[in-house]
């Protein structure tokens, strides 16, 4: 099927993957896919793009997603980096693969660098082979919208802002803040925590927690030593503030004139109850965070193996979508008793930790343990 | 006609929320945000409407900013919510106007 025509024709500089100049033919799937794994840079380009826009011609607005499961590559890190180019429509133009070149700017290889950092964080902590536990493919798109101050996960990939350039930086400027997007992930294949109330705010809170764990491993940080700051180096220098989120000291990361105090609280007892946020996920996950901090700091040494393991066998194996703060208490409890033993350091760090948020882990009785 | 804006959510969890008054705005910025608020066909849009489409929001994802949207006119007062992953093109475009006036 030959259409150049939509290339010359096409006012959506996002919708249309063919550049002026060239003709563009669509192949059998099978050869698009055979070129995608083995095919030059190039050429994995073109393929990827000539895909893309068969299945928006098909009719599909977003169509990274229906495209992950023929690319997913079993056992090894598989990224691709997207630039939508200040639009709004995902994925975009393809602008760097798994192996290829560095090109694109900062944002391009912040995105592939970082999701690498993430990616091997879960391989080589929790043995977990990305996302899905199945190999699935890493996507990003950067440049996502006109100074649009936000990164988020939609489902099936990674979407990162420049930022206005006053208040916040460019998204990918932190690892944290990539490893708390896949994260999001990694839950929604495991507990799928409902993005709602506590539910919503422990999603919120293990992205945050992984987040800041996939930072301290990249820097071999101890509980002592790493900052647990979330968002380090978003907002830009006219902001005072240190980071969007404190797990040492939630509410207090940052107090600006523009925009504002730091909202989150520590402890249960400052529970913010808001129908905003989808009630209040980014506010009260402070909670839980710190819960968090506080466990790790007890146990000492690296956070990912002793307080993160629990957290991540908690979120892997026994919370459900409707689970709350309590719940949480309980199940990284009766975790920590599983992995480390009954009353030893680590399940006494946790019931500590969470004592220190106002929760106090139900201990289930000898005969149902 | 009064318009509010409440934009919450995102990675930042930050709450942005601005009120446009017609009354104040400059000719050229009523004649814009009049022809914006036609396009985006807002109010043949129930909040039910909205409310089905935001169902549909893909399971697990996150982070995305959520829009509210109260608008008043005289004794009438529609409301519309929608977020980053289901929000029409036109109503996004009516949306930016809202948040530029806000940051101004």
């Amino acid at each position: 099927m030959f259409f150049e025509h939509l290339g010359k024709n096409q006012k959506h500089g996002h919708f249309a993957p063919i550049e002026h100049n060239h003709t563009c033919f669509i192949l059998p799937e099978y050869i698009q896919r055979h070129i995608i794994e083995k095919g030059t840079e190039e050429q994995k380009r073109k393929a990827w793009q000539s895909l893309i826009l068969t299945e928006q011609l098909r009719g599909r607005r977003n169509v990274a997603g229906s495209l992950y499961t023929l690319f997913a590559v079993a056992d090894k890190m598989h990224r691709t980096i997207f630039d939508a180019k200040n639009s709004e429509s995902l994925p975009g133009y393809l602008v760097r693969s798994e192996g290829g070149k560095s090109k694109g700017g900062r944002p391009v290889n912040e995105a592939y660098d970082y999701s690498g950092d993430t990616y091997n964080f879960y391989r080589q902590v929790f043995d977990r082979n990305s996302v899905d536990s199945k190999g699935m493919r890493l996507d990003s798109t950067v440049h996502y919208g006109e100074d649009y101050n936000n990164a988020f996960w939609n489902g099936t990939q990674m979407v990162y802002g420049d930022g206005d350039g006053q208040v916040f930086n460019r998204f990918t400027i932190s690892l944290d803040v990539i490893g708390h997007e896949l994260t999001h992930g990694v839950t929604q294949y495991e507990a799928a925590l409902e993005y709602q109330g506590q539910s919503g705010a422990l999603n919120e809170s293990l992205s945050d927690v992984f987040g800041t764990l996939v930072k301290q491993y990249a820097l071999k940080q101890t509980a002592d030593n790493a900052d647990w700051l979330i968002g380090a180096g978003l907002f830009t220098k006219k902001v005072k503030g240190v980071a969007l989120r404190s797990m040492k000291e939630p509410g207090r990361a940052y107090d600006d004139p523009i925009i504002g105090k730091d909202p989150q609280p520590a402890h249960m007892k400052d529970y913010v109850n808001t129908s905003s946020d989808n009630g209040g996920v980014h506010i009260n996950s402070g909670i839980s965070n710190h819960a968090f901090y506080l466990t790790a700091i007890e146990i000492g040494g690296k956070a990912w193996e002793s307080a993160g393991n629990i957290w991540y066998i908690t979120l892997r194996d026994r919370l459900r979508e409707n689970s709350n703060f309590q719940e949480m208490a309980n199940l990284t409890f009766e975790v920590a008793g599983s992995i480390f033993g009954k009353d030893s350091k680590e399940q006494k760090a946790v019931s500590k930790g969470w004592e220190g948020v106002g929760l106090s882990p139900k201990k289930k009785k000898s005969k149902k343990q | 006609m009064k318009i509010h804006l409440e934009r919450s959510g995102g990675y930042a969890g930050m709450i942005m929320s601005t009120t446009v008054d017609t009354k104040t705005l400059s000719s050229n910025e009523a004649k814009e945000l009049q022809n914006l608020i036609e396009k985006s066909h807002i109010f043949e849009l129930s909040s039910d409407s909205f409310q089905q489409s935001s169902s549909k929001t893909k399971k697990g994802a996150a982070d995305y900013f959520t829009y509210k949207i109260t608008i008043q006119n005289g004794d009438r007062e529609h409301f519309a919510e929608c977020n980053d992953l289901n929000i029409q093109p036109n109503v996004k475009r009516f949306v930016d106007f809202l948040v530029k006036h806000g940051q101004k």
